[in-house]
């Protein structure tokens, strides 16, 4: 596979996911906001929950896609 | 200010980058249109029904950086758009769903419903404590959390579960699905702020 090959094949992945990264995004500038200009460190718990449930969704759809089950064939 | 700008610059840029997924992979313009536009329509009258049937929620808004449409800001209406699309987002790679069908649209709406109800939970807490919005509930009619939490009414991640997944299921049911469903996604919107003007006026009364 040649370096163009891989180059598009990561331009795709990246622009097929950007829901994701921009969950990642408002992640980053709430607690961003929360430490650097409320000093609240304690709002950092508030980020748990859905950092929890992007972990375990990302999981599943990795499970999905390398546990895929073979279409039958008849 | 400054925690205005903060959040205010990264949604508005985020957005576009959603609206390019949408329209990549997500079946193009009109469904963009439908989706982003049927969002910033339900926004704007959700957001304005609250503020006025419910005295108890203040929209502050951040001075100098915020457009108001109404009584609500362009970025508290534009952000049900964002969390309703990341929320499908993320309810799609747990379930393997991106279109639901009829029968899965409920439990699909439900899962993406309680991820926003997480979502909530990151956001309300600078809201409160950065003044972007104020909830003066009776604390001793409506539970607010109390530790590192302190300030969030419990009675919001409800409401944030309830008005994306009825906004998912709403435009699911309208967008891909024939007649009859199209007419239960206008019934399920239409009953859902009919829920919103009785819960704020009660809470209100109360």
């Amino acid at each position: 596979m040649s370096l163009l090959d891989k180059m598009t094949i990561w331009k795709e992945r990246l622009l097929r996911n950007i829901p994701l990264w921009a969950t990642f995004f408002m992640i980053s500038v709430i607690v961003f906001i929360d430490v650097a200009l409320l000093h609240r460190l304690e709002f950092l718990v508030a980020a748990i929950p859905i950092l929890i449930i992007v972990t375990l969704s990302v999981a599943i759809a990795l499970w999905r896609h390398y546990h895929q089950p073979k279409e039958a064939t008849s | 200010m400054t925690t205005g700008l903060w959040v205010t610059i990264p949604t508005y840029l985020a957005m576009i980058f959603l609206i390019i997924h949408s329209l990549k992979y997500r079946g193009g313009v009109k469904p963009t249109i439908a989706f982003f536009g049927g969002a910033f329509i339900y926004g704007v009258i959700r957001e304005n029904m609250v503020a006025y049937f419910n005295p108890a929620y203040v929209p502050v808004g951040f001075i100098g950086v915020d457009l108001w449409i109404g009584l609500a800001t362009l970025w508290i209406i534009v952000g049900w758009g964002y969390a309703a699309y990341i929320s499908w987002y993320l309810a799609s790679l747990i379930t393997g769903i991106d279109k639901p069908m009829r029968s899965q649209m409920p439990v699909v709406a439900t899962i993406a419903g309680l991820i926003a109800a997480a979502i909530s939970f990151l956001i309300e807490l600078p809201a409160v404590a950065a003044g972007w919005w104020v909830w003066n509930f009776n604390p001793a009619q409506v539970y607010y959390f109390m530790g590192p939490a302190e300030g969030m009414p419990l009675l919001t991640l409800g409401g944030w579960a309830m008005t994306v997944g009825i906004l998912l299921f709403s435009y699911w049911a309208i967008a891909f699905h024939k007649t009859r469903w199209r007419y239960l996604g206008i019934a399920a919107i239409a009953l859902h702020f009919l829920q919103l003007v009785i819960v704020n006026t009660l809470l209100t009364l109360g």
